[in-house]
């Protein structure tokens, strides 16, 4: 049914907090068997600020509460309080290791709701920044599932292949993690000279790498022992719940808003989506790793057709300050993008004025969240970490 | 006296020699309790070196696996990074927990470290220099080791914490699982050498080192090994990303260095143990293990250059290994003295080959040769077909066989053209080895082509001195007064460093490689497959043994 | 502040507030059929199509629309609508507006989708906004779980029959619900840890907790 929860019972007597987790006397004889530990929030396999109740029974999670919040900015609330241009960098904050696609679900709503056209340049440009921000996205994941696992070797493989990655999309918009690079109507700057050979080595470089890490984890038995079989989310649970994006592509739905509801112009572009039916931890590494290599794909054919030169944000839009002046039309749009964690809609509502009365953003890390419960219901501690490490939530998203 | 290449028996007679030229005789009983301090004070200088340099080396071989520099900024190639953080962790604040056992939380790491320390005491590091010569030595070190799972579970016991809780609990199910696969696998050493004595194990191994007769033994227990010292994959009552840091969640400050000073203290004594009981202890390498060694590294650092796939790796071990075995079974003895002759006459190449010198380098280098180009031979032949084997995917591995080839026949013979000089060159190099620690390991060739020209800088005058005085008990006496031949001395302890160097590297290499596995399948995996291995290889070494004593019992 | 009643009686009648009508032959067109009963009218989506559903028919038309393929609960949200001169709003909060004319009311928007046709639908309850309550989501959409908890935080919308309806993001015992258009941010709250139970404790008084 429903992931509902029992509450936990508060900690027994004698029981204090130290350093976020909670410390009882060890238990008596006679007393009920199970334990309740408090995973975070400061834990190391939460990825974030995110908290944990468990409930053991021995080293069997019985049950598990995620409690939320500990990163929540109020993001939606201070959106009502700038001009719309004013929202953008806050949605760099939301999923950070996202940014971009953040910015890009934000505009596209703004856009939509105002009846921007984007010229044909700048959808190029917004691709590339997109895909090179999704395989550094995965990167992360992928090394600090890595961590997760024990295999600490992964998370510096990784992370040495992203420092490329975030040195270009710098050449693109001058930061390296908060990019706030989309404008409505386009992107804030140009691309520098060079930077389509320089992206395409990295590109090249790239491919090799992703084999690389597989023959680290892929056919290792101790690997496999561990993620086959492990936080099982069937097909029709994974639609019930919401869960989008990578982790519903492993349980078998197969869906990318890139290919099904194009945005920018990703219509342009030859890939594939990967999908895999078995919806364990194992089918979500699998489609993940291939989404990398198909990101490849589309940034090889993005910068090989990326027209030499072009108006890179829509001129009846402007750029500066024209930009902090639009005032879109009333309305109400809903919008969505493909974020490397699923979908990432936004509820955009305008009355008409220069600032938006409400923005609410759907993080695709809340929906792919919160079957977590349900998948690991029964199985061991590692369990818990394997599987909370592959729905890959950024704990920014979570709680904005 | 023939010069003893190793063991107190040396000591006491270069201290009698030193004596005697001061004009003083001591009796028998001072020598012997003078050498034994200074025995005892070389393995506790070679203890506490060993311990700092390896938690550099360690996150030096980490930082190369993971692509990056590792410690680079206290002192030269950051290898006073390890004192700057003991005095770190000397000068942080030590935390007990207001709900602690406060006894057990203080005890607990004291029950880690000392069965570690006390458990170096009957390891043979050369004939004659151990600490304390235990009769049933082996089964003392299995004993006191199996005290050290108690200070986790005390530690995780004692800190009032979940975490550390679970952390002591696993330790405790983790030590039944390995523990008794351990013990049956060094029993079945046992029953081949015939003595629980750790010297009388290693001198049986002379001809044959164990790990030949005992192939799944020293699988089961290396792999026991590992559980036993906790790191990646079966580091499960710490598992950093499960539970926070396990049994040791609320250590700070020194009592947490502590933990870690038995954990690295523990690697190496794994590693020891499994030298001693399966490679062979502190014995020379036999040639054809130095020659399968190389070759094998050959083959697979070649491999990995070529991009190849490292699962080729098993299968030509094996081929080199089997190469190398039939190769020195041949023996073709002649050539190797023939070269050495004809370089550089026949009576260097005649005290080069002779058999009555134990400390003799060149003779184990020259007799590697003659199987060396048989065994290369055969590794090229298995190369080729491994290659023709992988060729419809990796046409870029043709030139391999040839290289392997070259690398094989051409390596040795430069080695042994070169051997006067490498003769003194190495032994200068042992001791800028001894120095700099596991640094050569890491860094690579060219510290060791540096450190063999400036080993063969010093010492080529003093080969010329000791080919003009022919006289190799006072060079004896020289090489102690000149510091640079103490390795003569050390050669067997050298030997025996290397390959516990070896396999610590190998301890660190799964570390850093394998990802953790869960703790009920470890000990599915300790229960239903390492103990019935344990017990068969117990069987095959009672077969063994039974057929090595010609049929007695 | 307060704007002229004749100006808001001009708003009533909103601009550019429409949606388009479903395309003839879609999932949508046949939920417009099917629910015939449930819907008031329609809705103000610029780019999906949205009706308006009785608060009290809304676990019905659920029903219906996941019955019909919508089975996948996009998006579940809500916003306050506070027409000019109604609600006393705090100091430096936002400007009512005059576009959205009415009574002051929230509004629950769900963004639904199927996956076979591909199609999307979104319905919007209106609520008062004196203590809302609209059935849940739930047994139909269990991921409407965490969604309904946090427009409860955030907007004080009650939906009955949710199986664990607390806060999401806020502490238990916040004061408020921050996305009310008047929500005084100006009164800090701050929240500390109850060192027995380990839940945490929110107060109004400076200096206890953070």
């Amino acid at each position: 049914m429903v992931g509902r929860v029992e509450p936990l019972p508060a900690s027994r007597e004698g029981g204090t907090r130290m350093g976020g987790e909670e410390v009882t006397r060890v238990q008596a004889p006679g007393k009920p068997k199970t334990v309740n530990i408090n995973m975070g929030p400061q834990h190391p396999s939460t990825h974030g600020v995110l908290r944990l109740k468990v409930a053991l029974n021995g080293e069997i999670v019985e049950d598990v509460e995620c409690v939320l919040g500990y990163l929540h900015r109020g993001s939606e609330k201070l959106a009502e309080d700038g001009t719309y241009l004013q929202f953008i960098p806050y949605t760099d904050r939301m999923d950070y290791l996202a940014a971009m696609q953040n910015n890009m679900a934000y505009c596209l709503a703004v856009e939509t709701v105002a009846d921007i056209k984007v010229p044909e340049y700048a959808n190029y440009l917004r691709v590339i920044a997109q895909e090179i921000n999704r395989i550094a996205s995965h990167q992360v994941w992928l090394g600090t599932w890595g961590i997760d696992l024990g295999a600490l070797t992964m998370f510096f493989w990784c992370l040495r292949d992203r420092e490329e990655a975030l040195a270009l999309l710098e050449q693109m918009c001058g930061a390296r993690l908060t990019y706030s690079y989309m404008r409505f109507g386009g992107v804030k700057q140009d691309v520098p000279p060079g930077f389509r050979e320089r992206a395409l080595a990295w590109v090249r470089y790239m491919r090799p790498r992703i084999d690389e890490y597989e023959s680290l984890l892929t056919k290792n038995d101790i690997f496999l022992l561990r993620t086959k079989g492990i936080g099982n989310l069937p097909k029709h649970r994974a639609i019930g719940y919401g869960v989008t994006g990578p982790m519903a592509r492993g349980s078998g739905v197969d869906y990318d808003l890139r290919r099904d509801e194009p945005y920018c112009n990703y219509r342009a572009f030859d890939f594939d989506v990967p999908v895999r039916t078995d919806g364990d931890c194992y089918a979500r590494y699998e489609v993940r790793v291939e989404e990398m290599r198909q990101s490849c794909d589309i940034l090889e054919q993005a910068l090989t057709r990326l027209p030499e030169r072009g108006p890179y944000i829509a001129p009846e839009v402007g750029e500066r300050a024209k930009q902090n002046r639009l005032k879109p039309p009333a309305g109400e749009v809903y919008t969505r993008v493909e974020n490397p964690r699923g979908e990432l809609g936004v509820l955009l509502v305008s009355d008409g004025s220069n600032k938006p009365y409400r923005v609410k953003v759907r993080p695709a890390s809340l929906s792919n969240l919160q079957p977590l419960p349900e998948m690991v219901r029964g199985l061991k501690i590692p369990d818990l970490v394997a599987t909370l490490g592959s729905t890959d939530i950024t704990l920014g998203d979570v709680d904005r | 006296m023939t010069l003893d290449a190793s063991g107190t028996g040396f000591i006491a007679y270069v201290l009698a020699k030193l004596a005697g030229l001061v004009g003083l005789h001591p009796s028998d009983m001072t020598l012997f309790v003078l050498s034994a301090i200074i025995l005892g004070l070389i393995i506790l200088i070679l203890v506490l070196t060993i311990v700092p340099g390896f938690v550099w080396g360690m996150r030096k071989i980490m930082a190369d696996i993971q692509s990056r520099e590792g410690p680079n900024r206290v002192g030269p190639f950051g290898i006073l990074q390890v004192l700057a953080d003991g005095v770190k962790m000397m000068t942080k604040e030590d935390i007990i927990p207001a709900r602690a056992d406060r006894f057990g939380f203080i005890l607990a790491p004291f029950v880690m470290i000392v069965p570690v320390l006390l458990a170096f005491a009957p390891l043979p590091w050369s004939g004659g220099v151990i600490l304390s010569n235990v009769g049933a030595g082996i089964l003392f070190i299995l004993a006191i080791g199996a005290i050290s799972p108690l200070g986790e579970v005390l530690a995780g016991w004692s800190s009032n914490n979940k975490y550390a809780m679970y952390g002591g609990l696993r330790a405790a199910a983790m030590d039944v699982s390995y523990e008794i696969p351990m013990i049956i696998s060094a029993l079945s050493v046992v029953f081949l050498a015939g003595t629980l004595n750790t010297e009388g194990i290693v001198a049986a191994q002379q001809p044959w080192w164990f790990f030949l007769l005992q192939p799944i033994g020293v699988v089961v227990f290396f792999i026991a090994a590992l559980a036993k010292i906790g790191v990646v994959p079966l580091d499960l009552p710490e598992s950093e990303s499960e539970l926070v840091a396990g049994y040791f969640t609320e250590y700070s400050g020194m009592r947490y260095g502590v933990f870690m000073l038995s954990l690295f203290a523990n690697i190496f004594l794994m590693s020891a143990i499994t030298v001693t009981l399966f490679f062979g202890g502190w014995g020379i390498m036999p040639p054809w293990a130095v020659a399968g060694v190389v070759l094998t590294f050959a083959a697979i650092l070649l491999a990995r250059r070529k991009g190849m796939s490292v699962n080729i790796a098993p299968p030509a071990i094996m081929g080199t290994m089997v190469g190398v075995v039939l190769a020195y079974g041949a023996g073709i003895h002649g050539i190797a003295q023939g070269v050495l002759a004809s370089a550089y006459g026949p009576d260097v190449a005649a005290h080069f080959f002779d058999g009555t010198n134990p400390g003799n380098f060149i003779a184990t280098l020259a007799a590697a040769y003659d199987f060396l180009v048989p065994a290369a031979i055969v590794a090229s032949i298995f190369s080729v077909i491994v290659v023709a084997a992988e060729r419809g995917t990796r046409r870029d591995m043709l030139p391999f066989p040839a290289v392997a080839l070259a690398m094989v026949i051409l390596v040795p013979t430069a080695l042994l053209l070169l051997a006067p000089f490498l003769y003194v060159g190495v032994q200068g190099g042992i001791i800028v080895f001894v120095l700099g620690g596991l640094k050569l390991l890491i860094l690579g060739v060219k510290p060791i082509v540096m450190v063999l020209v400036l080993g063969a800088l010093v010492g080529v005058p003093l080969f010329l001195l000791l080919q003009a005085t022919n006289d190799l008990i006072l060079a004896g006496v020289l090489a102690t007064l000149v510091p640079l031949f103490v390795p003569m001395l050390l050669i067997p302890i050298t030997s025996f460093l290397l390959k516990s160097l070896f396999f610590s590297f190998l301890v660190f290499w799964v570390w850093f490689t394998l990802p953790r596995v869960r703790v009920d399948q470890f000990l599915r995996i300790g229960w239903r497959t390492m103990f019935p291995l344990s017990l068969l290889t117990l069987t095959i070494a009672g077969v063994e043994a039974w057929i090595l004593r010609g049929g007695a019992l | 502040m307060s704007a002229p009643p004749a100006a808001a009686a001009a708003a009533a009648k909103p601009s550019g507030l429409t949606t388009p009508a479903p395309a003839p032959g879609s999932l949508a067109e046949r939920f417009a059929q099917d629910a015939t009963e449930h819907i008031e009218g329609p809705g103000t989506q610029k780019n999906h199509p949205q009706f308006v559903v009785k608060p009290s028919a809304l676990p019905q038309a659920l029903h219906i629309a996941r019955r019909l393929g919508f089975d996948h609960l996009a998006d579940l949200t809500a916003y306050d609508i506070c027409p000019p001169g109604i609600i006393p709003l705090p100091p430096g909060a936002k400007e009512p507006t005059v576009v959205f004319g009415g009574a002051p009311r929230i509004e629950v928007v769900y963004n639904l989708f199927s996956y076979a046709r591909k199609e999307h639908l979104s319905l919007k309850v209106k609520l008062g906004r004196d203590a809302p309550e609209v059935g849940s989501a739930v047994p139909e959409f269990p991921g409407a779980d965490w969604l309904e908890r946090e427009v409860w935080d955030l907007l004080g919308v009650r939906f009955a029959g949710h199986p664990n309806l607390k806060r999401l993001l806020l502490p238990d015992g916040w004061a408020g619900h921050p996305l009310r258009k008047d929500y005084d941010r100006a009164k800090e709250q701050f929240v500390s840890l109850d060192e027995q139970t380990g839940e945490d404790v929110v107060s109004f008084e400076e200096g206890r907790g953070w």
